[in-house]
């Protein structure tokens, strides 16, 4: 376990190094000079070209003179220390940024996932339970329509419907609970999709288990065969689907946030790539994954806490 | 070859092609067939849009602009008063050619390194693991939007942008794929025969290989479909010029209470052509895999 345990450790680090390099060779080598974009945004404006020696001075001021391998040691030793550069968009410290706009990102994807949750359980098991009935046919032909249509289209349609036919709900903003509704459906309907995929399969697939057999056999009623047997067993790889989701959530809730003005990182994101702020495009992308990979590995540890047959070698 | 080899040639072919499984068991899965035939008339469809489009795309009459559906504009027009219709059809024409080309390079590539590492091991191998988790690590649009960034918008490079994001998931499931199926015994009885090693990867273990990852393709042509649009959507990824679903989504936001046909259709036909793709893919993993019953398909 203790080796197990050193070993993801070791494993996360490195995908998060090769993930930092990679972030920061990309976004740097987008094309215009960094300085030079900084020095239009910051003194001169969009359209007029920055002089010479106001670029040198800029580059002198945010460190952008230096060799990029010291460029790259700085930030990654500052997505440590929190000193993570200056937003030019903005006009704020990087990690100030991140941790205004954290909160909103993380309680829209928590909302989301809950409800994919919740949902796709109940639907998964009333599927698998009601196999090859009507209902298990709507259920099946719903997910794999749903899973069909993109998340923004979800979005606009929900707005479509809900904010300006119906007139019922905010077109968009951010607040509780109201605000959140939209916004959660949209974004935690794929993730719904899948888990009542997997739950349905694994439900079948329990169902058949001979201790479920002997629970019905000696008499249990059917909703504790069912409830208190069979789903707890089921449950497993909906776990490893959730950890799954969660990476599609944090990329959905960047076109999510945006179109309904939700003020999290990913509409900062959005925003950052089309001022080609490239300080907070990397800073942000880098906490997306570091999210992502936090959130397998909890899962992964979890396995073990819901299933103690599994150990790990 | 004289047209009496030629017809005993498709004859042969057509034979061996009623003897396999997979044909006994589309034969017997009606639904499906309509899938397959849909398709074809999608793919016909995308080739020959331009010149079945009713009317030039890219034609606008602000006197007809944001019009409901009509005998002249089916689908009725957009915010410049370009027919709807056309311009959705040529928004298939685009979807389809970014989406297949991305997923035969991803295909190609994802085969080739997945196979290599599954199959030879060794610190090389290891590597190619390492790399292909760092590609999983980031959710594919973040990876796509900080790709886009670096490039800038166009149809090659959006092509660029989702091979690299997407030829992980091709590569781990074709290493996986080889890694299972590495010490069965054909393939053992292979090597004691000294064959070499590409000859065994390419004729013995890719055919047990690859269907898996055939499905795969399918269901993400789907999939690449949707990140086209979301991409473009964002407006990043395509030139406005081309006619795409997801840019289309985006132009008609403004004007979505009074003409709500312009939002609607073209994520509709997102929808369906996705859909499609799905259900192609489970249709495929179906009749090709001797262990699915039926209960799991559609």
């Amino acid at each position: 376990m203790h080796y197990y345990l050193i070993k993801r450790i070791a494993h996360l680090i490195l995908t998060l190094l090769i993930a930092s390099v990679f972030t920061f060779i990309v976004v740097n080598a987008a094309p215009g000079e960094p300085a030079e974009v900084l020095a239009r945004h910051l003194y001169t404006g969009l359209e007029e070209a920055a002089p010479p020696e106001l670029i040198a001075k800029v580059a002198d001021r945010y460190d952008l003179s230096k060799p990029l391998l010291v460029q790259y040691s700085d930030w990654v030793g500052g997505l440590f220390t929190g000193n993570m550069g200056y937003s030019i968009l903005f006009k704020k410290p990087v990690s100030w940024l991140l941790m205004l706009h954290l909160p909103p990102t993380i309680l829209l994807t928590t909302v989301s996932m809950v409800f994919a949750t919740i949902a796709g359980i109940i639907f998964g098991v009333y599927s698998a339970l009601h196999q090859n009935k009507i209902s298990d046919h709507l259920i099946r032909a719903a997910t794999i329509f749903f899973a069909s249509m993109p998340g923004f289209w979800v979005a606009v349609m929900l707005i479509l419907v809900f904010s300006l036919w119906l007139g019922i709900m905010p077109v968009a903003g951010y607040g509780w609970p109201l605000f959140i509704i939209l916004p959660a459906t949209a974004l935690g309907l794929h993730a719904m999709v899948s888990i009542v995929r997997i739950m349905r399969t694994s439900m079948l697939e329990t169902m058949e288990k001979p201790f479920v057999m002997f629970a019905k056999v000696k008499g249990l009623p059917m909703k504790k065969v069912i409830f208190s047997h069979a789903c707890k067993n089921a449950f497993l790889p909906v776990l490893t689907v959730i950890g799954m989701s969660f990476g599609a959530l944090l990329a959905g809730s960047v076109v999510i946030e945006t179109i309904f003005s939700w003020p999290g990182i990913g509409e900062m994101l959005m925003k950052a790539i089309s001022a080609r702020d490239l300080v907070l495009i990397e800073s942000t992308i880098m906490v997306i994954v570091f999210l992502f990979l936090i959130v397998n590995f909890v899962i992964d540890l979890l396995y073990h806490i819901v299933d103690p047959r599994i150990i790990y070698e | 070859m004289s047209e009496a080899a030629v017809r005993h040639r498709v004859r042969v072919w057509c034979a061996s092609v009623r003897g396999t499984d997979w044909y006994y068991r589309l034969k017997q899965r009606p639904s499906l067939q309509v899938v397959f035939v849909l398709l074809a008339i999608i793919l016909t469809a995308a080739v020959f849009s331009p010149i079945a489009a009713p009317q030039d795309p890219a034609a606008t009459c602000l006197y007809e602009k944001n019009q409901w559906m009509s005998t002249e504009h089916w689908f009725g027009t957009d915010y410049l008063g370009r027919d709807l219709f056309s311009r959705v059809l040529c928004g298939l024409q685009t979807s389809m050619v970014v989406a297949v080309t991305t997923i035969a390079i991803t295909f190609v590539a994802g085969a080739a390194v997945g196979s290599y590492a599954g199959y030879n091991g060794g610190w090389a191998g290891t590597c190619i693991a390492r790399i292909i988790d760092v590609f999983l690590a980031f959710p594919s649009i973040i990876l796509a939007l900080a790709l886009v960034t670096l490039l800038g918008s166009g149809v090659l490079n959006m092509i660029l942008v989702l091979s690299v994001v997407q030829w992980a998931s091709f590569a781990r499931l074709m290493r996986g794929q080889v890694l299972a199926e590495k010490n069965a015994e054909y393939v053992l009885s292979a090597q004691a025969a000294g064959l070499p090693n590409w000859w065994i990867l390419v004729k013995h273990l890719l055919p047990n290989c690859i269907m898996p990852v055939v499905v795969l393709a399918t269901m993400d042509l789907g999939h690449t479909i949707l990140t086209i649009s979301t991409l473009s959507f964002l407006g990043l990824g395509l030139p406005p010029s081309i006619p795409e679903w997801g840019f289309m989504i985006h132009a008609g936001l403004g004007d979505m209470r009074t003409a709500p046909l312009n939002v609607i259709v073209p994520g509709l036909a997102i929808t369906f052509v996705t859909l499609l793709f799905n259900l192609a893919g489970e249709g495929i993993r179906d009749i090709t895999d001797p262990h699915m019953d039926v209960e799991g398909s559609l």
